[in-house]
C-alpha cells in the first residue's frame, strides 16, 4: 500500500493504516523535535502529541500528497508550544539529560552535541528552516507555508545557515 | 564566484544522518496505537488545518450584508467598535479606547502556537546606513571587545569584555550575576560610555503556563570597561528584539505573541520596575489579521534608559521591518490559514509608516501593495520615496527523480518594484520582473538596486543579474547587468 492509500484509509479512521503511515515518518519527526527542542523527553512528548493530533485531524487533510508538510506543520506548532514551557525550566537542564538524548553511543553524543552547537549559532527561524529542510526533507515552498515566509526568503536563509553551520563544523 | 549550496546541504545532511538519535520506545507504533485507542487526553495544538473557501465566502457575504445594514442604520447606532482615531491626521487604523482594543484582541487567535515569535529582521542597504548603529552579538570599541555569549547545556548567558593588547585578547570582566538565569541575550550595542544589553526573559503567573515574554534593556556604565556598573533596566513586552541607535536615541523593537492563556493580552513597557500598558491610542493595527501578535517600539535615552517618546505598537505586523533615522516601516503578516491547496493565496499586503521627528513618534501613513514584500532587504527609502520589491508569483518547476534528477522550469517568477510617496500612495512601479529562479537578494544603493537570483542548481550567487535604475525615481527601469 502506498502513502496516498494509507492517508486515504487513515482519513476513514483506520488506525492500522495511520500507524503504518506514522512509522514512515517516526524517525524524521523525532529527529526534528530532538534537535529543535534539544531535549529527548520533550522531543518524545512533542512527537506523541503530534501523532495523536494528526490522527484526530487527518479527516481535514484533503490532499493526501500534502501529508508530509501537514504533519510537520503540526509538529512545528507542538514544538513552538513546548519551547515556551521549556523556557520555564531553563537552568534545570544538565549534561546528564544531554547524554541521555542520544542514547549510550558516545560518538553519537559527541556528534549530536556538535550539531547542537552549530545550530545554536543560528537564529530561531534559521534553525527551523534547516531542520525542516535537512531533517524533514521539505521544499522551500512548503517550509514557507509553515513559517509564513516566501520560498525565496526560506532558500536565502537556508543557504546562509547551512554555510554558517558548515564553517563551524569543519 | 559561486558557492555550492548543494555541497553544504549534503555535508550538513550527512552530519545529521550520522548523529541520528535513537527513537525511544515510547514512540513505537504499538504505543502510539495504544494512545490513540485509549482516547487519552493530550494537549490541544492549534495548527489551523485547511478550511474550505466557500464557508468563508458565505460568511463574508453575511458580514457584507450586516455592514450594509449598519451603514444604513449608522445614525441610530452607537459608535462602531473599531474606528480610526478621529484625532489622527493619518489614515492608519489606531485604537481609540481600551474597549475597542480588547474587543479586537478577543476576536483574534492566540499567536504563539501558530507560528511562534520570530527574530525581528531588518532590511539593510548595500553600503549600510552610517546614521544608524545596529546592535549585534559582538562589538569592538577601541581596545575593548564586548561579546554576548549564550552557552547551552546548561544554559548560561553572559557578556565577556576583552581587552586587546598588542593583538592578544585578554578577558577583563564577565557580566553574569546581573543577568537572570532564564534570560537570553539577543544583542548588545556600545554607545558613548554605555553598554546596552537586550535580553529576553518571561513571567510565569500560574501553574498552567500563563507566561509573558519580555525584553529587558540593561544599560551599563562602561566608562571603565573593566568595571561596568548597572545604570538602569527598561522592560518591554515581547522577545527576539531588534535594537539600534539613531540620532542619539535608542530604539527597541520586540515581537510580542500572545496566547489565550497569557495574562497580558496587550503590551507593556517601563523603566526600573514600572511596567505600564501601552495606551490603545498608541497601537496601530492591520485589518484582516488573524493572530494576536504585536511589534512593540520604544525610544529611549541611551544614557539613562528613560523613554523619550511614547511607546508604540503595531498589531499584526510581520517580523521584518525597515528602519532609518526618520521612519520605521511595517508590513502585515497577512497570515492566512494553513492551506495545502494554496487556494487562499492572497498577495495584497499593507504597509504602515511610523514617523520619527523631534520628540514625536507618530503613525504617519498606511498603504497597500500587490505582492509579498521580499524579506530582509526588499524595502528601502531614498530621496523621499519608498521602494519595495514584491513577489507576485514564484517560479514553478517540475522535478523528476527517475532515472536521474532533473528540474524543468514550468513558469517564470514574477516580481515587481513599487515606488511609494511619503503618504504611501503608489506613485510608480517597474515592469514585471521575470526570473528563472527565486530572487535571492536585492541590494539598494542610492538610485540603483541590484537583484540576484538563485542559480540553476539553487546555489547562492554572488553576482547580481539585474540592475534597477531609479534615475527617474517614479519610473524604475529594470535591465540585465552588463557583464
Amino acid at each position: 500500500m502506498n502513502e496516498k492509500e494509507l492517508v486515504l484509509r487513515a482519513r476513514q479512521g483506520d488506525d492500522d493504516s495511520f500507524c503504518t503511515l506514522y512509522s514512515l515518518y517516526k524517525s524524521k519527526l523525532y529527529s526534528y523535535a530532538y534537535y529543535k527542542l534539544g531535549n529527548a523527553d520533550d522531543a518524545e512528548d512533542a512527537v506523541q502529541i503530534c501523532a495523536m493530533t494528526a490522527f484526530e485531524e487527518i479527516k481535514s487533510l484533503r490532499k493526501p500528497e500534502a501529508f508530509s508538510s501537514w504533519v510537520f506543520r503540526i509538529l512545528y506548532c507542538c514544538c513552538a508550544d513546548l519551547i515556551k514551557q521549556q523556557s520555564r525550566r531553563r537552568g534545570e537542564d544538565d549534561i546528564d539529560s544531554l547524554i541521555g538524548m542520544a542514547g549510550s553511543d558516545f560518538e553519537n553524543v559527541y556528534l549530536s552535541n556538535e550539531l547542537r552547537d552549530a545550530l545554536g549559532r543560528l537564529k530561531e527561524d534559521e534553525r527551523s528552516i534547516v531542520l525542516l529542510s535537512v531533517v524533514a526533507g521539505l521544499k522551500s515552498k512548503e517550509i514557507g507555508k509553515i513559517m509564513d515566509a516566501t520560498a525565496g526568503s526560506v532558500r536565502q536563509k537556508l543557504s546562509r545557515s547551512l554555510h554558517k553551520m558548515r564553517e563551524y563544523l569543519e | 564566484m559561486k558557492k555550492n549550496e548543494l555541497n553544504d546541504f549534503d555535508f550538513i545532511k550527512g552530519k545529521f544522518e550520522e548523529a541520528k538519535p535513537t527513537v525511544p520506545q515510547g514512540l513505537d507504533e504499538d504505543n502510539i496505537k495504544r494512545l490513540i485507542n485509549s482516547g487519552s487526553e493530550h494537549k490541544r495544538i492549534k495548527f489551523e488545518p485547511k478550511r474550505s473557501v466557500r464557508p468563508f465566502a458565505a460568511i463574508a457575504a453575511c458580514i457584507a450584508l450586516v455592514i450594509g445594514l449598519m451603514v444604513v442604520a449608522y445614525p441610530f447606532l452607537s459608535e462602531s467598535p473599531i474606528t480610526t482615531d478621529p484625532n489622527s491626521k493619518s489614515n492608519v487604523s489606531i485604537f481609540n479606547s481600551d474597549e475597542t482594543l480588547n474587543a479586537f484582541i478577543k476576536s483574534l487567535n492566540g499567536g504563539a502556537s501558530e507560528r511562534g515569535c520570530g527574530n525581528i529582521n531588518h532590511a539593510y542597504e548595500i553600503n549600510g546606513n552610517d546614521k544608524i548603529l545596529v546592535a549585534e552579538k559582538e562589538k569592538v570599541v577601541g581596545n575593548y571587545i564586548y561579546e554576548a555569549v549564550v552557552d547551552y547545556a546548561p544554559l548560561k548567558c553572559y557578556v565577556n569584555i576583552y581587552k586587546n593588547t598588542n593583538g592578544k585578547k585578554q578577558l577583563v570582566y564577565t557580566i553574569y550575576d546581573a543577568l537572570d538565569a532564564s534570560a537570553y541575550i539577543d544583542s548588545l550595542v556600545v554607545y558613548n560610555d554605555r553598554l546596552i544589553l537586550s535580553t529576553s526573559t518571561y513571567d510565569v503567573s500560574d501553574e498552567y503556563g500563563s507566561y509573558n515574554y519580555k525584553t529587558m534593556i540593561r544599560i551599563y556604565d562602561v566608562s571603565n570597561p573593566e568595571s561596568p556598573a548597572l545604570v538602569s533596566e527598561f522592560t518591554q513586552s515581547g522577545s527576539n528584539s531588534k535594537m539600534y541607535v539613531a540620532n542619539d536615541i535608542l530604539y527597541v523593537i520586540t515581537d510580542f505573541c500572545v496566547s489565550d492563556f497569557d495574562e497580558d493580552q496587550t503590551p507593556r513597557s517601563g523603566l526600573n520596575g514600572e511596567y505600564d500598558l501601552v495606551k490603545p491610542e498608541s497601537i496601530a493595527y492591520f485589518e484582516h489579521i488573524t493572530q494576536r501578535e504585536f511589534l512593540v517600539i520604544s525610544a529611549l535615552n541611551p544614557q539613562t534608559g528613560e523613554a523619550v517618546k511614547e511607546t508604540r505598537a503595531v498589531l499584526g505586523a510581520y517580523y521584518v521591518v525597515y528602519f532609518n533615522e526618520n521612519n520605521i516601516y511595517f508590513t502585515d503578516t497577512n497570515y492566512l490559514k494553513y492551506d495545502e491547496d494554496e487556494s487562499n493565496d492572497n498577495n495584497e499586503r499593507n504597509i504602515i509608516r511610523l514617523s520619527i521627528t523631534g520628540d514625536e513618534m507618530e503613525f504617519a501613513a498606511a498603504g497597500k501593495i500587490d505582492g509579498v514584500p521580499f524579506d530582509d532587504c526588499g524595502i528601502n527609502e531614498y530621496g523621499g520615496y519608498v521602494r519595495i520589491l514584491v513577489t507576485q508569483e514564484a517560479p514553478e518547476f517540475e522535478y523528476t527523480h527517475e532515472p536521474e534528477y532533473s528540474k524543468t522550469l514550468i513558469s517564470q517568477g514574477v516580481s515587481k518594484i513599487y515606488v511609494l510617496d511619503s503618504e504611501l500612495n503608489i506613485v510608480g512601479e517597474s515592469d514585471d520582473i521575470l526570473t528563472d529562479n527565486t530572487i535571492e537578494k536585492i541590494g539598494f544603493d542610492g538610485d540603483k538596486a541590484y537583484i540576484t537570483t538563485f542559480g540553476e542548481e539553487n546555489e547562492e550567487l554572488e553576482e547580481p543579474s539585474l540592475v534597477v535604475d531609479f534615475t527617474n525615481p517614479i519610473a524604475p527601469i529594470v535591465k540585465p547587468v552588463e557583464k
